[in-house]
């Protein structure tokens, strides 16, 4: 072999030997980047999947919530009114409240009221107890003098039925005398005969005034004294005149009495002088 | 070592120079089929 031949003998071993090397190293020490490819296509695919699983479900949730949100703003719409609805009620119910405890306390006082007042009741009760009891005591005594009284009045009416009868019989005598009476021409009146059985008073007058009868002498005589000073009818009085030598001049009888003046009648006459006014009238002489 | 065949030339380092050249040629294609195979020959 030439040495040309040797030499190319050598290169070609030292050629083939870096070959194997540079091959070895590239098996041994390369990236699969294919691999990697396909493993980020993959991963990519799978995020991609995900991605539209998380669109979908972010469309599903947005859908969800949306109508949720809708529902949530009807609730909430809804709760609004029923809490307009309940604060109504509530500042009805504390106005109800409020008018149910000024009630309850108005009920309580009256209560209270009446309590004081059946109390005051009760007390009126037991002495209006006592007071009856003493009223009983005493209707029964008054009962006890009623019975008296009863019994007093039952004896009065039988005295009095036989005060009556004798009141009967009394009227018819009286009757029977007074028809005796007036046949017999005499007067009834009481007053006639009171001036002749009751002496008169002691008393003195003054002629007021004289009705002339014939011859200027007076019948009639007015007199300043009367029933106050004691005189009744049928008393007889003496007229005289004081002045001068004093003159008695007749006897009169009262006819007719008031009770400051009266009036007598001339029964006795005398000729010692015509009776004027100014003169005197007595019963004592 | 006796001449048995003057004709037939005997092996020397060379010649071992030569089969180890052809291993190394071998292994280095071995090493470049892996690497094509793990791409799936394909042509790019």
């Amino acid at each position: 072999m030439t040495f040309v031949g040797k030499v190319l003998v050598v290169v070609q071993v030292v050629l083939s030997v870096c070959f194997m090397t540079f091959a070895g190293a590239v098996y041994t020490v390369q990236t699969n980047w294919k691999k990697k490819a396909d493993d980020l296509g993959k991963q990519v695919a799978s995020l991609q999947s995900a991605s539209r699983d998380a669109d979908q479900e972010f469309t599903d949730y947005k859908t969800t919530a949306t109508a949720n949100l809708k529902a949530q703003k009807t609730r909430a719409d809804t709760f609004q009114a029923q809490a307009a609805g309940l604060a109504q009620q509530v500042a009805a119910l504390k106005a109800d409240n409020e008018r149910t405890a000024t009630e309850s306390n108005r009920q309580t006082e009256l209560a209270r009221v009446a309590n004081i007042e059946a109390g005051e009741r009760r007390k009126e009760a037991l002495r209006q107890g006592a007071v009856n009891k003493n009223l009983h005591t005493l209707i029964d005594k008054l009962v006890a003098q009623v019975r008296g009284l009863e019994d007093a009045v039952y004896g009065r009416d039988r005295t009095m039925k036989a005060v009556s009868r004798r009141h009967t019989q009394l009227l018819q005598q009286v009757a029977f005398l007074r028809k005796v009476v007036r046949l017999n021409r005499l007067s009834t009146d009481p007053a006639e005969y009171a001036g002749k059985n009751t002496p008169p008073p002691s008393v003195t007058g003054v002629v007021l005034n004289t009705l002339p009868g014939q011859r200027q002498r007076a019948t009639l005589i007015e007199i300043s004294i009367g029933s106050d000073d004691g005189l009744v009818k049928g008393n007889k009085l003496d007229v005289y005149r004081s002045a001068g030598k004093g003159s008695y001049l007749g006897k009169i009888r009262i006819v007719y009495v008031t009770p400051d003046k009266s009036v007598g009648e001339l029964i006795e006459k005398t000729k010692n002088g015509v009776i004027k006014r100014g003169d005197n009238a007595t019963t004592k002489l | 070592m006796p001449p048995q065949n003057s004709e037939s030339p005997s092996p020397n380092v060379y010649v071992g120079l030569l089969f180890v050249a052809v291993s190394a040629l071998i292994a280095g294609c071995i090493f470049l089929a892996l690497e094509l195979n793990t791409y799936g020959w394909t042509s790019p």
